[in-house]
């Protein structure tokens, strides 16, 4: 299995950045390439990771824990309040949404698409984004800064020193982000 | 650079002859088409099942027990490590059954194993072995073929000789 990461930054409607990277899909205990394996000796049941992106605000707001798609750390601008049951933490995830879906470019890829307008401040300083995950089961950091992680990683990609990036307002990130089992 | 090792698999033969003698095997095969395209399935549908952990093929024909004294066609929705047979049409099963849960490779993957076994009465020669699930009801082969045995010789087996398969799957 292998992970094809492309990134496309806009400003202003026009292309400023792309990004290509391949990269390595989860091997951790509870990542999928582990849940694809223990499915295949289970006795029954369905394989557990459709990984169907239903982040609810529109600019992909991590609000509540248990879902699922892709998000980028933007840390340390702030970009949403999480509430959890209760507590409010602060996070500095930025979240990726998608409301359209995305067919498989062949038998053996799955595909996934997403898109965030950059309504915060412009990045600046020795700030950048840098750090993109995809996965099932969001879960807040509740004793941190709110910015989470997936208990179920499908895959991550931190951007080369070439790549990282600094968005400014009204900046529109698409991310497609296609596993291929080979 | 990032390689894609991938979803591999391979199986091991023991042989163990009525008079003793122990004949081992083995060789790495492809997966098949079938397996990846169902995993795929998986990630974009919440209803996909590829597990073969239950509804073995459960005759090793060695007429103990409750097995029958002669192999059997496999049945119909079973899972497991079915076999071809010389002068046979059909599929043919192993008496199958997990031999190991998901473990780590140590290298950034994990593996899974099956066993098939197999203890004739009578004279057989296998030409071909199949691991998969949900045997189709008309044909015999699997709806769902995991893997083929790649470079399988054919194998000839007198009464008292027992075949054990055990094949293994590492996502890497």
């Amino acid at each position: 299995m292998i992970g094809i990461f492309e990134l496309s930054l806009y400003r202003d409607d026009k292309l400023i950045k792309e990004v290509y990277r391949k990269n390595t899909i989860d091997v951790s205990n509870t990542g999928i390439k582990k849940l694809i394996i223990a499915h295949l000796v289970s006795s029954s049941g369905n394989a557990g990771i459709f990984l169907d992106q239903n982040w609810s605000s529109p600019n992909g707001s991590p609000t509540t824990n248990n879902q699922e798609g892709i998000f980028f750390d933007s840390s340390p601008i702030q970009v949403s309040q999480y509430t959890g049951t209760n507590d409010t933490v602060i996070g500095y995830g930025a979240l990726c949404s998608s409301s359209k879906a995305e067919s498989q470019p062949s038998s053996n890829q799955a595909r996934w698409t997403a898109r965030r307008t950059w309504t915060e401040s412009t990045m600046t300083g020795t700030n950048y984004v840098t750090d993109f995950s995809i996965g099932m089961n969001y879960q807040a950091d509740m004793l941190n800064d709110g910015t989470g992680s997936f208990s179920i990683p499908f895959a991550t990609t931190t951007l080369s020193a070439s790549d990282k990036f600094q968005p400014a307002t009204n900046d529109i990130i698409d991310i497609t982000w296609t596993i291929t089992v080979g | 650079m990032i390689e894609n090792m991938g979803i591999q698999g391979q199986w091991f033969c023991e042989i163990k002859r009525k008079n003793g003698d122990i004949e081992t095997f083995k060789q790495p095969n492809a997966i098949h088409s079938n397996l990846k395209d169902k995993i795929t399935d998986a990630m974009n549908a919440s209803d996909i099942n590829f597990s073969c952990g239950s509804n073995f093929h459960g005759n090793d024909g060695s007429g103990q027990g409750s097995n029958s004294s002669s192999l059997t066609a496999i049945g119909a929705g079973t899972a497991g490590v079915s076999m071809s047979l010389s002068g046979l049409s059909g599929y043919y099963g192993m008496d199958s059954s997990v031999e190991t849960g998901a473990t780590s490779n140590g290298s950034g993957g994990y593996y899974c194993e099956w066993r098939g076994t197999i203890r004739v009465t009578q004279a057989y020669t296998v030409t071909a072995i199949f691991l998969g699930r949900d045997t189709n009801s008309g044909t015999g082969a699997f709806n769902t073929i995991y893997a083929t045995g790649t470079s399988w010789s054919n194998v000839v087996l007198a009464d008292g000789d027992q075949m054990d398969i055990v094949w293994r799957i590492t996502l890497s």
